[in-house]
């Protein structure tokens, strides 16, 4: 009996290879990288981040730059009038007391101006606090083609896209200035559309099939990203927010919200305020409301909740609401004579000063009039939102926070996330990949871990955590020829050590893990030798070779070290009581490690991918034949999954863990 | 010999092999690719080598193995499980396809190993110097993947 399956094998071999269509020599593309390569390899690399830099500031720039260039070559007001004309009514305003002055933004002659020409062509503004959504006129089209934020005097600008919001209510700014809502209708219903605006980006869409302008409003956005929506058939309140499907609101009656009594307290309750009308403004905190008295005897404030109404004491009626400034008192308009003043009036006791003219042909941004959520107590609204951290389009997700623009990729562990941002391509045909620390709803960029790339697999160059997220260690190219190795203290935001590896044209150095004591263990595949590295120290070998798993990467850090995953497994839980396997077959389970038990995962479609353990007791899958299937939550004792979100497409989950 | 004429004739040969290595048209074409990136920029080193060749099917199988371990991460945060993609041979009911599957569910450097002795009939002792291992390793390997094969095949294992 002889063995046949080698030379079944050279005939399968034979048969595939010789069979397949060769494609032609991409000889321009080698040739181009392998230039590139020679090049940053004798030193003569460019200062890549320099530039990346550079296209930064000029991105950023440039817009601020064309408005305050509009500005100077814009006619100047035919007056600006400081002082206002005698009034035949007696100066009645100009009678009111100086208070300080707004920090509010005027729309004139379609000039935005907050301190400084914000934007020019300005068809429409709303505004929350130091932020401001515009939408703005396409000077070539004459259409509203996008919005514009502006935050704060000098702060960036970052165009949104089209913010929607045609009958259908919104765009809708948070009370606090972060994100932005806006509603559109496609014919087939309606799409929900959230920016961070912070990121200037879009961090979710939701379709509203059905919906029109008839029977859905969009009435605000609260502190946390949770969007208000009015259907008016039937007649209902639900929530929306990034990552989760639309909640139906309870506590909402169809009188309240077709009222427009939107506001919402901490609880995700509505709490109507005393008023018999519709507010005309909110405060950002929810606190008060500006609204009609009885029977329209004059403007009251109405604390959210109570009965009490503090009429304005105004001794004219005001000409329009501006809103609430910073620090919760009201700005109104009111005529004097010839003049219109902008004032303010205190919601403690109504008392009203003049703070400056309006020029004019003058108009304000609109007032805040939808939900305000009271900051810091996110209500209690059911969310199937996976707590792993995500980047969808670019912006990553950390729990309910969204932060960041073109994040392509994230590493969690022990609590501690890194988000990483491909920079512009290189002269070696990478990128340089910036990484950051996630630090609470901001991102702290890490500059020791920034890594230049040599090609284009930008994740090569991720860095690594620890099982404790204390300590972050990334591979670079420093200058083309020098692969270093770079260890970082998340605690201490210090680099722990440096060390440099041998120049190897393969460059197959790899980082296969941080052990508990804090050294880093990595591998070279070439020479198949590990070494273990301490920073502050000199590496040293290890006796023995590399096992292929290390290799491959297929190991897993416990608090005893680095150890290869058992045969067929993939990913240990967090606690390590339990592995994620996968089979051949497109199916799979976990395995218990005290018990041997296995338990297969009763997913709805065959196995896609796998995106990790939110705890010990449930893990993320993908499903499906295709990359951006439904995403997939499975109870790791039963087995039992259910589906978190049809699609992931556009999605990257962060790595968990180290392994 | 200059680069150009070295790629123009060692181009199909590379495509092939990346595509028995990978299982995937598009991955071999990038996986060619890298490798005919690094034998460019490193010429003057890969032309000097004993046998060019040998050189290059090194760094074809290093990358194979650095974009394998950089697949395993994505494969973590999105992707596929290493699933076979029978798509890339004709549609054989017989045994062709159930081999060529067994074969694609096998570890990256166990299937290095078979591609390199039965497919580049490349000796032992030359495919553990393309590995940049032991010739007891590619014995090992050997073994253990044919081993594999033979149990997801259903066949007996035939004394050596």
């Amino acid at each position: 009996m002889t063995d046949q399956l080698p030379d079944q094998l050279r005939g399968v071999f034979t048969a595939t290879a010789t069979e397949a269509d060769v494609p032609p020599l991409p000889w321009a593309a080698v040739e181009t990288a392998g230039r590139r390569l020679q090049a940053v390899r004798r030193r003569r690399a460019a200062l890549w981040t320099a530039a990346a830099a550079a296209v930064a500031v000029v991105a950023v720039a440039l817009p601020l730059a064309a408005a305050e260039h509009a500005d100077h070559h814009a006619p100047a007001p035919a007056h600006r009038t400081m002082k206002p004309a005698p009034s035949a009514s007696g100066d009645l305003v100009a009678a009111l007391p100086l208070g300080m002055s707004a920090n509010v933004a005027m729309v004139r002659d379609g000039r935005l101006t907050m301190g400084r020409v914000i934007a020019v062509g300005v068809k429409r503004v709303a505004q929350a606090g130091a932020t401001l959504l515009v939408s703005h006129l396409d000077p070539k089209t004459g259409l509203t083609v996008d919005a514009v934020v502006a935050t704060g005097p000098g702060g960036r600008v970052a165009a949104l896209g089209d913010p929607g919001g045609d009958g259908l209510g919104g765009p809708v700014l948070s009370p606090n200035g972060t994100t932005a809502v806006g509603a559109r209708h496609d014919g087939s219903g309606v799409t929900l559309t959230e920016w961070s605006l912070s990121a200037g980006a879009v961090v979710g869409t939701v379709h509203v099939p059905g919906a029109d302008d008839k029977t859905l409003r969009l009435d605000a956005v609260d502190d946390h990203g949770l969007a208000y929506v009015t259907t008016f058939a039937p007649r209902a309140g639900f929530t929306w927010q990034p990552g989760g499907s639309p909640q139906l609101m309870t506590g909402v009656t169809a009188d309240l919200w077709s009222a427009g009594f939107t506001v919402v307290g901490p609880d995700g309750v509505v709490d109507p305020p005393g008023c018999d009308d519709q507010p005309l403004a909110v405060a950002p905190d929810g606190s008060t409301v500006l609204c009609h008295g009885p029977a329209h005897s004059g403007l009251v404030f109405a604390p959210a909740g109570g009965t009490e109404r503090v009429p304005v004491r105004l001794p004219v009626k005001p000409l329009d609401v501006v809103g609430f400034d910073s620090d919760g008192s009201a700005l109104l308009t009111a005529r004097d004579g010839e003049s219109v003043w902008l004032v303010r009036c205190t919601a403690a006791d109504g008392a009203c000063e003049r703070v400056s003219p309006v020029p004019t042909g003058a108009t304000f941004p609109e007032p805040l009039t939808g939900a305000a959520m009271a900051p810091g107590t996110p209500p209690a609204v059911p969310t199937t939102a996976p707590s792993i951290p995500y980047a969808r389009d670019g912006v990553l997700h950390v729990g309910r926070t969204a932060l960041g623009s073109g994040i392509t990729g994230a590493v969690t562990s022990g609590g501690t996330v890194l988000a990483m941002q491909e920079g512009a391509p290189n002269a070696a045909g990478g990128s340089t990949i910036h990484v950051s620390l996630v630090d609470g709803d901001r991102l702290l960029p890490v500059p020791a871990l920034t890594s230049v790339g040599l090609d284009n697999h930008s994740d090569a160059y991720a860095p690594h955590l620890s099982t404790d997220g204390r300590v972050a260690v990334a591979m670079s190219w420093r200058d083309g020829t020098t692969l270093r190795m770079t260890a970082w203290s998340v605690a201490q935001r210090r680099v722990l050590g440096t060390v440099d590896l041998p120049d190897q044209m393969i460059a197959a150095e790899h980082i296969v893990g941080v052990q508990a004591d804090g050294s880093i263990v990595y591998g070279d595949s070439t020479a198949r030798a590990g070494f273990t590295w301490r920073p502050g120290s000199k590496p040293v070998r290890l006796p023995k070779q590399l096992s292929d798993e290390v290799l491959k990467g297929e190991v897993m850090v416990t608090p005893a070290g680095i150890e290869p995953l058992p045969h067929g497994f993939l990913l240990p839980s967090p606690d390590g009581s339990r592995f994620l396997g996968t089979n051949y077959h497109g199916t799979a389970y976990i395995a218990s490690v005290e018990t041997g038990y296995r338990v297969v995962l009763d997913l709805p479609d065959s196995l896609y991918g796998v995106v990790g353990f939110e705890s010990a007791d449930d893990v993320l899958l993908t499903a499906g034949d295709a990359q951006g299937g439904p995403l997939v939550r499975c109870d790791t004792t039963t087995g039992a999954c259910t589906q978190v979100w049809a699609s992931t497409a556009g999605v990257t989950f962060a790595v968990t863990g180290d392994w | 010999m200059e680069f150009d004429e070295y790629a123009a004739a060692r181009w199909p040969v590379l495509y092939r092999t990346a595509l028995l290595l990978t299982g995937n048209g598009a991955e071999a074409e990038d996986l060619a690719q890298a490798t005919l990136v690094k034998a460019f920029a490193g010429w003057a080193r890969v032309r000097r080598a004993d046998s060019p060749d040998a050189y290059v099917r090194r760094i074809l199988v290093n990358e194979l193995t650095s974009d394998r371990r950089r697949g395993a991460r994505r494969a973590a945060m999105l992707g596929p499980v290493a699933l076979p993609d029978p798509g890339v041979i004709p549609d054989d009911p017989g045994q062709r396809l159930d081999l060529w599957r067994a074969v694609l569910s096998l570890p990256p450097r166990q299937r290095a190993v078979l591609v390199l002795r039965f497919y580049e009939d490349l000796t032992e002792v030359e495919t553990a110097h393309v590995l940049g291992v032991s010739l007891g390793t590619v014995k090992s390997q050997a073994h253990d993947a044919l081993r594999t094969l033979r149990t997801r095949l259903g066949q007996q294992e035939v004394p050596s």
